[in-house]
C-alpha cells in the first residue's frame, strides 16, 4: 500500500511537470471551461428568470447543485480523466507496456497523466459555490464546511469509480467507449443540472442505485440547502461517502477480475 | 454532381459501421428526450401562463425535435473537427490535391454524414416519441414545406459556420479551447434547448444579430406552429440571406488561407 502510494505520487509529479510545458494550452483551456459552464448556467438562468423555480428549486439552488457536481467532476477530471481511454490503451498496445513493469498496473494506469482542464472546473465551481452561498443567505455551522470537503472528494470518487468499473469491461470485450459514454449521460445529462426529484421513479432509481451519480451532487445538496426534510429520501444525504467507498471497492474488484482474463490485442 | 454523391456515400458507410454504438446512441437520445419532456411538463404544470399562449404539446414538440435535430445539426463533430484532424496530421494535403473544389468536397462529406444521422438517429427516435408523448403534427402542406426548407437552409448555415470555425485550425493547429466557446455559444444562442421567445428582452437584439437563431429556432418554431404565414416567410428569407452571406465570407477567407498556405512535412 505504502509502496503503491510512493509510486503514484512520483508518477503524478512527473505528469504535472510534463503538463506545465504547455502554458498557452493551459490558459486557453481554462477560459474554454469557464465559457462552456457559463453557457449551461446561462440557459438555467433564462429558464428560471421566467419560471422562478424548477420543482421547488430556485436559480441559486440550481447553481449550487450544478457546482457541487462540477467540483467533484473537476477533481476527478484532474487526476482520472484518462481512465476513459483504457480501451484505446488496450487497442494500441500501450497497456502492455504497463504490464511489463514491476509495479501494480492499476497504480501505474491511474498515475499516468494529469489534466489541466479540471483545474478550470474546480476554480469555477468553488467561486460559484461561494456566490450561491451568499445569494441564498446560508449560514452553516463550522463543521458543514468540513463536510463539504468530504463530499467534494466523495463526488470525485463516485464518478471515478463508476467510470473505472465500466471501462474495466474492455479487458473482456476490448470495447467500452460507447458504454461509458451512454452511462455518463446520466451524469452530465441528468443529475448535473436538474433536481432528481422532478423525474419519475424509474430514472430516480437508476441514478440512485444502478448508476448512483445522484450521490455526486443531488443527495449531498439536500443537507447543504436545508432540504433534507422536503423529500422522503432526505436521509440518503449522509450516505454519499459510504456509496463512494462501496463503488470504489466494486470498481477495483472489477478491474482485478478483468485484468486476470485480459489477453493482449497483440498490436 | 456525381462526385458529390460518391463522397456522400462514402461518409454514409463510415458512419453506419458500428452497430452496438448505434443502439447505445439511440438509448442516449431517448434519455435526453425524456429529460426535456419531463422538464417542460414540470414547468408547464407550475405556471402555464408563462408560456404566452403556447400549448404543452407544442412545447414538447419543440423540445423533443430540438434534441433530435441536434444530432444532425452538430457542433460537436463535423467539418470543423475533420479539418482540424487533417491539418494536425498533415493530411490536409491529400484533400487539397483532389481535383474537386475544397468547399464542395467538404460539403459532400458533411451531407453524407448528415443524411446517415437523419435516417438512423432522427427518424426512429422521432417515431418513438410520437408514440409516447402528446406532440403536434404539422398538417398544412405549407408548414411542412416551410419546415423542410428551413431545415435544409439551417444545415447549410451551420455547415458554413462550422467550416469557418474549422479554418481557425490552419492558424492554431488546435481547436480545443475555442471549441468549448463555440459549442456553448451555439447551444445558448440557437434556441435548441429553450425557445428564444422565452429569453429576456435585453438579449433579443444579440440573438437576432447572430446566425444561430436561423439554425435551430427557425425550423423548430415553424414545425410546432409558432412561426406562421408572414413571420414564417420572413424567417425563411432571413435564413437565405445568412446562407448567401456566410457562403461569400467563407469563400473569401478560404481563398486567402489557401493562397498563403504552407503545409509542413506531411
Amino acid at each position: 500500500m505504502r509502496e503503491n502510494m510512493t509510486i503514484y505520487l512520483t508518477m503524478i509529479r512527473a505528469a504535472v511537470l510534463t503538463r506545465l510545458e504547455y502554458r498557452a494550452d493551459f490558459v486557453m483551456g481554462i477560459i474554454g471551461v469557464f465559457i462552456l459552464n457559463a453557457g449551461t448556467l446561462a440557459t438555467s438562468w433564462v429558464l428560471l428568470s421566467r419560471f422562478q423555480n424548477l420543482h421547488g428549486w430556485t436559480f441559486w439552488e440550481i447553481v449550487f447543485l450544478y457546482n457541487m457536481w462540477l467540483l467533484g467532476h473537476g477533481i476527478r477530471a484532474v487526476f482520472f480523466r484518462h481512465i476513459n481511454m483504457l480501451e484505446q490503451f488496450i487497442v494500441e498496445g500501450t497497456f502492455d507496456q504497463i504490464l511489463t513493469r514491476p509495479a501494480n498496473p492499476l497504480v501505474q494506469f491511474l498515475g499516468r497523466e494529469v489534466h489541466y482542464l479540471g483545474v478550470g472546473d474546480v476554480l469555477l465551481s468553488v467561486f460559484m459555490l461561494v456566490l450561491a452561498y451568499h445569494n441564498l443567505g446560508l449560514n452553516w455551522p463550522w463543521w458543514m464546511f468540513g463536510w463539504l470537503i468530504v463530499i467534494a472528494l466523495s463526488s470525485a470518487v463516485v464518478e471515478m469509480a463508476i467510470t473505472l468499473l465500466l471501462v474495466s469491461t474492455s479487458f473482456l470485450t476490448t470495447r467500452s467507449r460507447a458504454l461509458v459514454n451512454s452511462a455518463s449521460l446520466f451524469s452530465w445529462g441528468v443529475v448535473q443540472q436538474y433536481p432528481v426529484d422532478m423525474f419519475g421513479k424509474l430514472l430516480r432509481n437508476i441514478v440512485t442505485i444502478l448508476l448512483p451519480f445522484a450521490f455526486m451532487n443531488y443527495y449531498p445538496s439536500l443537507v447543504f440547502l436545508g432540504k433534507q426534510d422536503v423529500v422522503p429520501w432526505g436521509f440518503l444525504t449522509w450516505y454519499a461517502p459510504v456509496v463512494a467507498l462501496i463503488l470504489l471497492f466494486l470498481a477495483i474488484s472489477m478491474w482485478n477480475y478483468g485484468i486476470k482474463r485480459y489477453q493482449s490485442s497483440g498490436s | 454532381m456525381s462526385l458529390f454523391w460518391i463522397f456522400s456515400r462514402q461518409s454514409f458507410y463510415q458512419q453506419s459501421a458500428y452497430r452496438l454504438n448505434f443502439w447505445l446512441e439511440i438509448a442516449g437520445v431517448m434519455l435526453q428526450i425524456y429529460v426535456v419532456y419531463k422538464l417542460w411538463n414540470v414547468l408547464f404544470e407550475q405556471t402555464p401562463q408563462s408560456f404566452g399562449g403556447v400549448s404543452l404539446p407544442q412545447m414538447i414538440t419543440y423540445a423533443v425535435l430540438g434534441m433530435l435535430i441536434g444530432s444532425i445539426l452538430n457542433t460537436g463533430e463535423g467539418v470543423h473537427t475533420y479539418i482540424q484532424q487533417q491539418v494536425r496530421m498533415g493530411q490536409i494535403t491529400t484533400d487539397l490535391m483532389k481535383p474537386v473544389d475544397f468547399i464542395v468536397h467538404m460539403m459532400a462529406r458533411d451531407f453524407g454524414s448528415m443524411i446517415t444521422r437523419l435516417v438512423f438517429l432522427l427518424v426512429p427516435p422521432l417515431a418513438i416519441s410520437y408514440l409516447l408523448f402528446d406532440m403536434v403534427i404539422p398538417t398544412s402542406p405549407l408548414r411542412i414545406f416551410g419546415f423542410v426548407v428551413a431545415l435544409a437552409q439551417a444545415w447549410v448555415i451551420l455547415f458554413f459556420c462550422n467550416f469557418m470555425f474549422g479554418l481557425i485550425s490552419f492558424k492554431t493547429l488546435d481547436l480545443m479551447g475555442f471549441s468549448f466557446t463555440y459549442f456553448a455559444l451555439v447551444r445558448f444562442a440557437s434556441g435548441q434547448i429553450v425557445p428564444l421567445w422565452m429569453y429576456p428582452d435585453v438579449l433579443q437584439p444579440v440573438l437576432n444579430f447572430l446566425p444561430f437563431k436561423s439554425v435551430f429556432y427557425t425550423p423548430l418554431a415553424i414545425y410546432n406552429g409558432v412561426l406562421t404565414s408572414s413571420s414564417m416567410w420572413t424567417a425563411l428569407l432571413t435564413q437565405t440571406a445568412w446562407m448567401i452571406g456566410l457562403f461569400v465570407v467563407a469563400r473569401l477567407i478560404w481563398g486567402r488561407i489557401h493562397n498563403s498556405l504552407i503545409v509542413q512535412g506531411g
